[in-house]
């Protein structure tokens, strides 16, 4: 995070640092009217695979608004996802409130299961809490599967949900990874996010200097939560059937850590480059590599943690090609 | 007297699994704490374990007790060669990186072994018949586990209180500054720690493929349950791992006989929340948190 100032600033850097900004937001502009127009104009299967990239992007972005920022690694985000999913369906189905109703319903059952694991989860650190989070994601999901929330969930047989198209799906998640983007920058620069950052970089002196810790966790948490569940309900929408094994898919966990990581930990548009470039890699994966995909991940995780820990974006604002903004 | 009977039996049942669980959970807890890092695949190591000792038996007819021997010195091999790796990069300082490169190679170890040996369920077909000792009542096979798992544990702590590798890693655990200075290599002793723990993972491997069935994505489960286990202990402590191991199998054992077999499954991972909930470093808490 700590940059040295007697450097001198190349002048590529210099003048970048002011042209991104304009370049920057003519580029985000293109983007928005081509994201918005995109169903009129692309085949079907393109739709699906411009979804499929949101939402990562989406999911990336909101694994990294909590883990990113804080530094508590979540190994359990799946948790989040596995139980939007089921609210969202469940209400859907049994509820009869409308798609997107259900879409939210399921993001504020998920932010309401943060909020209450919350409080004691985040007093463990470190390892401790990647591995009590593991430990609830796979509890999740085997509880989801037991006799006791089986008039809810269907065990094991799952629940089939027919609702809203593939337009209304994308311009969902459009909205959302919207949402969890903008969220992102906005908390980057606020003093919320300045005592998030605190809190990664050293808790007991962010404490001792007058950060609430405690409530700026878990107000993160849980708006980490509040996304990945409204993710998990458009996303079961999207399968038209959920069980178990579906919703709380370990690789749902995987996936967003790797793109945050790929970007860049702590950054705002980390995630989002990621998740953009790595969606892509691994539906060229899936068509060339089959069923070794996930292999395919694994290596590209572990070929990051030792060569490119900071993420791109880190590196790019090393090499002066992007302004050193905790907006970017 | 049926109470206390069927009591009686699921907690010697309890103690059997514990025994297997055991060479698991002190493989893990003893790689955090003499080389501080948490090995997520350390569950893998139990497959390859268990499907080492399946080739050995399928393609190449070995009695399954001698697969042990096999099984434990290539898993000795493979974890030496990835703690070798691992604690020499000077990219993996720290707790996280090392957790995530190992969680990378979890991914790619069992996806691999999935394409490899496809996802069948498999089992070693050996002492299958039920025999009664006392008033336990199991497959011969759990009996073998039993006292194949009660030797290596005894053998291991024999190893790590006289032998002078032993020694070194109590001594680098303790303080691994001191204990370089004191001429030990503190990297090789390290790497070697990680093949010792691979080892005794291999071993409970076999024994599951001998007892239950084996199957490419059966890593995680192990781990959790290992997970758990130390958590119970605190990271990092061996008479901690060997105590969560033993409290683990017994409660699992009542657990699936009082709830039903699959509520049964979420009981170590509630285990784990719940001890960590009250208790930030686990119940023994030995080691640091960061």
């Amino acid at each position: 995070m700590s940059e040295p100032h007697n450097v001198r600033v190349p002048v590529s850097a210099r003048i970048m640092g002011r042209a991104v900004p304009a370049s920057g937001a003519a580029l985000l502009l293109i983007y928005a009217v081509l994201a918005l127009v995109a169903p009129l104009i692309f085949h079907a299967s393109w739709i699906s695979l411009l979804y499929l990239t949101l939402y990562f992007i989406s999911l990336a972005a909101a694994w990294n608004f909590f883990s990113g920022f804080s530094g508590y690694i979540n190994f359990g985000y799946v948790a989040f996802i596995g139980i939007g999913m089921y609210a969202g369906v469940i209400a859907y189905v049994d509820l009869k409130i409308s798609v997107i109703a259900s879409f939210i319903f399921g993001g504020f059952v998920s932010a309401l299961f943060a909020a209450l694991i919350g409080y004691p989860i985040l007093r463990i650190r470190g390892a401790y809490f990647s591995i009590a989070m593991l430990a609830i994601a796979e509890g999740a999901r085997v509880l989801a599967g037991t006799e006791y929330l089986e008039p809810f969930t269907r065990g094991g047989s799952g629940i089939a949900v027919l609702a809203g198209d593939l337009v209304l799906q994308y311009y969902a998640m459009l909205a959302l990874t919207a949402a969890v983007v903008a969220s992102s920058m906005l908390m980057a620069r606020s003093r919320f996010g300045l005592s998030l950052i605190a809190v990664r970089e050293d808790e007991a002196a962010a404490d001792g200097m007058g950060v609430n810790t405690t409530i700026v966790k878990l107000t993160a948490f849980i708006i980490s939560a509040f996304f990945a569940g409204t993710a998990g309900a458009i996303h079961a929408t999207f399968l038209h059937y959920i069980e178990p094994f579906a919703a709380f898919d370990i690789k749902y966990t995987m996936l967003p850590i790797i793109m945050a990581i790929f970007g860049g930990l702590g950054t705002v548009v980390g995630p989002v480059i990621g998740g953009l470039f790595l969606e892509l890699v691994s539906d060229y994966a899936w068509l060339h590599f089959g069923r070794m995909n996930v292999t395919l991940f694994g290596l590209v995780l572990m070929g990051l943690v030792l060569w490119m820990p900071d993420g791109v974006i880190v590196r790019l604002k090393e090499l002066g090609l992007l302004p050193k903004s905790r907006m970017i | 007297m049926d109470f206390l009977t069927t009591y009686g039996e699921l907690i010697a049942f309890g103690i059997i699994l514990g025994t297997m669980y055991a060479l698991v959970a002190i493989g893990l807890s003893l790689i955090f704490g003499v080389c501080g890092i948490v090995n997520v695949a350390h569950g893998e190591f139990v497959m390859l374990g268990a499907f080492t000792a399946y080739g050995a038996w399928s393609f190449l007819g070995i009695n399954p007790l001698l697969t042990l021997p096999i099984s434990m010195a290539v898993l000795f091999a493979i974890g030496m060669v990835i703690g070798h790796f691992l604690v020499r990069s000077v990219a993996l300082r720290g707790l996280m990186p090392p957790m995530m490169l190992t969680f990378g190679l979890s991914l790619a170890t069992w996806n691999t072994a999935e394409v490899l040996f496809t996802p069948t369920f498999r089992s070693i077909d050996y002492l299958g018949e039920p025999i009664t000792i006392g008033f336990v009542t199991a497959s011969a096979s759990y009996f073998a586990a039993f006292v194949v798992g009660l030797g290596l544990l005894v053998i291991f702590f024999l190893v790590l209180k006289f032998t002078a590798f032993g020694k070194a890693i109590r001594a680098i655990a303790q303080n691994r500054d001191l204990a370089q200075a004191c001429g030990i290599n503190v990297k090789r002793i390290e790497a070697m720690t990680f093949g010792l723990g691979a080892a005794l993972a291999g071993a409970c491997g076999t024994m599951v493929a001998m007892v239950w069935t084996i199957y490419p994505q059966m890593g995680l489960t192990y781990l959790s349950k290992a997970f758990a286990m130390v958590v119970i202990g605190g990271l990092g402590s061996l008479p901690g791992a060997f105590l969560g191991a033993y409290i683990f199998g017994v409660a699992e054992s009542v657990g699936t006989h009082v709830m039903t077999t699959r509520m049964a499954q979420v009981l170590p991972f509630a285990l784990i929340v719940l001890i960590l909930a009250v208790r930030r470093r686990g119940l023994v808490g030995a080691a640091g948190d960061e």
